[in-house]
C-alpha cells in the first residue's frame, strides 16, 4: 500500500533531456521505478537512459497509454505549460521538482487542478517514494535510496526537501520504515499541503503514524491543526517545525498590513507548535527526538 | 521585491488607477537643489499652494516617525527636502522623497489584493477604515474588513468586489467607483507578477473621486525574468540596503541556474555558517541558537551547484571578520553532490586557511570522497577541524561547533 505511488505507476518525466532530470531518471529506473516515456519538445525520437522521449504528451499517451504519474522537470517559467498539459489529459498525480516557480501559476495550477480533479504535490518538491513498492519519482534518497528508506508503517510528509531524508533517517534510526514519503516543497502556494496528504495517510492500512516536517510562514500547520480537530486524529502525528531562530530574529521591517489581516497571526513557529500541540498532534521539540515520540506511539 | 511608494505608483498610473500628480526626486539630484529653481518649478506646478513631502522608505508607518511633511511655500518645501533627503529614518537612509499635490481627503479606505496561502487564492480585502490602524482596526472589527478570495484563472470580477464593497458598507456609485479600481489592481498584480498590491489609504477627495495615496507592492522574485522591462534596483527584504557580502553572494546564482548558491544573509554572530538545504540550514540555525551559539550568517545552498559556486559562497562566509567557528553542515542530499560542492569549499579554505575550529556534518551522494577531500585538506593544513558522516544526528554538529568556537573565543582573548 502505501499512497500517490504504487506497483502500478507508470511514470512520464517532463523535461527528461535536462542535465538534472536524465539523472534522476536513470536514478529512478535503478530503484525500480517504472519509467516509461518522457517529453522534451523538439527532442522526440531521442532516447535517455532507453527511455523514449516524445514532442507532446498525447503522443505519449498514444504509445504508453497506462501512463498515470506525471514528473514535472521543466524550467521554472515552464512549469505552468507543461502541468497545464498533464492536466488536460487527466493524468491522476503531477509531481512538480522545479523550484521558483511564479507565484500566480502556482495558483492557476492549483485551481485548474482542482476542477480535473488531478492531484499535485510540488513545486518544489524532492519527490515521493513507497519503499515497500520500490517505486520513486525525483531524487529523493538520492542514489543510495536503501540505506535511509526501508519498508515500514510510518508516513512522512515535510516542506523541506533535504529534511524528507534527514527525518526519515531518524525514523530508520529509530527502528522503523517507511509507508511513503514525500517532500511538498516549502513555497506559499503549493499543489499539495499537509490537509490534503495527511487524510491519504489516515486511509492507508500501511501507515500506522504520520510525522510532518514544518517551516515557518503560510498556515499550513495552522491548517492541518483545525482539520485534525475538526475530523478527528486518526492516526498519531508527530511534528517538527524548524525556524524558531526567526522569531528571536531583530523583525523584518513591516511593509503592508495584507499579509497581517489576510492571515490573522499565523507562520510564526511557536505559533504553528502551540496549534497543533492543541489539537493533539505530538510536537518534537529538537528532530531527533522524532524517534523518541514514535517510539512512544508505536511501542 | 519591496517597492518604494513612487515605483508602486508607477504600475499603478500605468494600469490606470488615479495617483496625485507628483515628482520623485534623488540624492544625487540633490547636490544642486540649494542654488536650483526646480523645487520652485515643482512646487507651482503642483498647484502653489501646499504640497506634501514623502520620505521613501520600505518601512510602514513612516508618517509618525517624521516621514511624511507638508509646504506651503518654495522655500518651506526647500527646507523639508533638505531635511529629509539623507537622513535615517526607520532605519533606512532616505536616498529620495516624493513631493506631491496635497489632495483635498474626505474619506480614507482601504484595499488591497494578496494570496491566502491556505486557499491557494488570490484574496480582495476592503475596508472603509483605511489609514495607518487598519491592522488594529481589523482586528478588533473583523466584519467591517471584507475578504473575498477568488479563483486567480477567471480573475478578479467586478460583481466581487461589488459584493464585498457592499459588505464593507460603500453604497451607490461608488461600489462601480471602487470595483473599477480593484480590477485594475488585480490586472497591477497579474501584469507585474506581484504577490501583494496595497493602497492605504484609498481616498474619496472633495470631488467624489477615488485616489491612491500610497502604495506597497511586493513583487514575485521568481518571476522577474518575465519582467526585463521594470528593472528595480536590488534592495534587502528588510529594507535595509545590502551589505558588500550580500551583494557578492548574490552575483553566484547570476546567469548560472545550476542550483543555488547565492542566499545570504549576513547577520551579527560569531559562528560561520556554510549550511546546505532550505530545511537543513534553518534546522541548525534553530540548533546553533538553541545550543547558545550566534550565527554570523544565514545560507542555504542546494540543487547540486557546481563547485565553483560553492567555492564563492565559501570565501563570502568564512571570511568574514570576527568568526570563532564555522559550520560546514546538512542533512543527507538527495541530489546534491558531495564530493563536487565539498571540492569547491576545501578550494576556498585552502585559499584562506582559517585558524577558527570547523565542523562538518554531512552525507549524501559522493560522501565518502568529499568527506576524504576534507579530512586530507584538514591533515596537509593542519586545521582545526572535525569531520562527520551521517552517524551524527545532523543537530549534534551544531552544539559541537558552538562549544569549539566558545573556547576559541576564550583563547584569543587570553592571547
Amino acid at each position: 500500500m502505501g499512497i500517490l505511488i504504487n506497483e502500478n505507476s507508470r511514470v512520464l518525466v517532463q523535461g527528461i533531456t535536462g542535465r538534472e532530470a536524465s539523472k534522476v531518471t536513470k536514478e529512478m529506473l535503478d530503484y525500480g521505478t517504472k519509467v516509461v516515456a518522457g517529453v522534451t519538445p523538439g527532442k522526440g525520437g531521442q532516447e535517455v537512459h532507453g527511455v523514449p522521449v516524445y514532442d507532446s504528451l498525447s503522443q505519449a499517451l498514444e504509445a504508453h497509454p497506462t501512463i498515470n504519474v506525471v514528473l514535472t522537470y521543466v524550467p521554472p517559467l515552464a512549469v505552468k505549460d507543461a502541468v497545464m498539459e498533464a492536466l488536460n489529459y487527466n493524468i491522476p498525480f503531477i509531481n512538480i521538482i522545479t523550484e521558483r516557480v511564479p507565484m500566480l501559476d502556482a495558483a492557476q495550477i492549483h485551481a485548474y487542478a482542482r476542477l480535473r480533479r488531478s492531484r499535485i504535490v510540488g513545486p518544489t518538491s524532492v519527490g515521493v517514494i513507497n519503499p515497500g513498492a520500490r517505486v520513486k519519482v525525483g531524487p529523493i534518497g538520492g542514489v543510495n535510496v536503501d540505506r535511509v528508506y526501508q519498508p515500514g508503517s510510518v508516513g512522512v510528509i515535510s516542506k523541506s526537501g533535504g529534511m524528507t531524508t534527514e527525518t526519515s533517517w531518524i525514523i530508520r534510526q529509530a527502528g522503523y520504515g517507511i509507508s511513503t514519503a514525500m517532500g511538498i516543497g516549502g513555497d506559499f502556494i503549493k499543489g499539495g499541503n499537509f490537509v490534503d496528504l495527511v487524510p491519504l495517510f489516515f486511509n492507508d492500512p500501511q501507515t500506522e503514524a504520520i510525522v510532518i516536517f514544518g517551516e515557518p510562514g503560510g498556515g499550513d500547520e495552522e491548517a492541518l491543526a483545525e482539520y485534525v480537530t475538526e475530523y478527528g486524529l486518526q492516526k498519531p502525528i508527530i511534528a517538527f517545525i524548524s525556524g524558531r531562530f526567526v522569531d528571536h530574529m531583530p523583525q523584518g521591517v513591516q511593509f503592508g498590513h495584507a499579509g497581517a489581516v489576510v492571515e490573522r497571526g499565523m507562520g510564526s513557529p511557536a505559533k504553528k507548535m502551540a496549534a497543533l500541540r492543541k489539537a493533539g498532534v505530538l510536537v518534537a521539540e529538537v528532530q531527533h527526538e522524532i524517534g523518541t515520540l514514535l517510539k512512544e506511539v508505536l511501542g | 521585491m519591496r517597492l518604494y511608494e513612487f515605483e508602486g505608483k508607477q504600475l499603478l498610473a500605468k494600469a490606470g488607477v488615479p495617483i496625485p500628480k507628483g515628482y520623485y526626486i534623488t540624492y544625487s539630484e540633490m547636490g544642486a537643489v540649494g542654488a536650483d529653481p526646480e523645487l520652485e518649478r515643482i512646487f507651482d506646478e503642483l498647484g502653489g499652494r501646499e504640497v506634501v513631502v514623502k520620505a521613501q522608505v520600505l518601512a510602514g508607518k513612516r508618517g509618525k516617525a517624521g516621514g511624511i511633511r507638508f509646504a506651503d511655500s518654495p522655500e518651506a518645501l526647500q527646507q523639508v527636502v533638505e531635511g529629509m533627503v539623507g537622513s535615517e529614518l526607520l532605519g533606512e537612509t532616505v536616498t529620495g522623497v516624493l513631493i506631491e499635490e496635497k489632495a483635498a481627503i474626505e474619506r480614507e479606505y482601504y484595499i488591497s489584493i494578496t494570496y491566502d496561502t491556505v486557499a491557494r487564492q488570490p484574496v480582495l480585502a476592503i475596508s472603509q477604515e483605511g489609514g495607518v490602524d487598519v491592522e488594529t482596526f481589523a482586528k478588533e472589527h473583523p466584519d467591517r474588513l471584507i475578504l473575498r478570495r477568488f479563483g486567480p484563472i477567471v480573475g478578479l470580477m467586478p460583481w466581487v468586489v461589488r459584493d464585498a464593497a457592499a459588505a464593507a458598507g460603500f453604497r451607490g456609485r461608488e461600489l462601480h467607483r471602487v470595483a473599477d479600481i480593484a480590477v485594475k489592481l488585480w490586472r497591477v498584480m497579474v501584469d507585474n507578477d506581484a504577490r501583494l498590491v496595497e493602497v492605504n489609504p484609498l481616498v474619496r477627495t472633495a470631488d467624489g473621486k477615488l485616489l491612491a495615496l500610497d502604495a506597497a507592492i511586493l513583487l514575485d522574485g521568481d518571476a522577474r525574468v518575465r519582467h526585463p522591462e521594470t528593472n528595480f534596483p536590488p534592495r534587502q527584504a528588510t529594507g535595509r540596503p545590502l551589505t558588500e557580502r550580500e551583494l557578492i553572494a548574490q552575483a553566484i546564482d547570476e546567469g548560472d541556474y545550476r542550483g543555488v548558491a547565492g542566499k545570504y544573509v549576513e547577520l551579527d554572530g560569531d559562528i560561520g555558517m556554510l549550511t546546505s538545504g532550505g530545511g537543513g540550514s534553518i534546522t541548525l540555525m534553530d540548533a546553533v541558537a538553541a545550543f547558545g551559539g550566534r550565527p554570523a550568517n544565514y545560507t542555504e545552498y542546494g540543487g547540486n551547484p557546481p563547485a565553483e559556486k560553492v567555492y564563492r559562497l565559501t570565501k563570502v562566509v568564512a571570511t568574514k571578520p570576527g568568526l570563532n567557528g564555522l559550520l560546514i553542515a546538512g542533512g543527507i542530499a538527495n541530489n546534491t553532490r558531495v564530493d563536487v560542492t565539498f571540492e569547491g569549499i576545501a578550494r576556498a579554505l585552502e585559499e584562506i586557511r582559517p585558524e577558527y575550529p570547523i565542523v562538518i556534518r554531512r552525507a549524501g551522494p559522493g560522501e565518502e570522497e568529499g568527506l576524504r577531500i576534507m579530512r586530507e585538506l584538514a591533515q596537509r593544513l593542519g586545521l582545526d577541524m572535525e569531520v562527520y558522516g551521517a552517524e551524527l544526528p545532523m543537530t549534534e554538529s551544531a552544539r559541537i561547533i558552538v562549544e569549539k568556537a566558545a573556547a576559541y573565543r576564550q583563547k584569543k582573548h587570553q592571547m
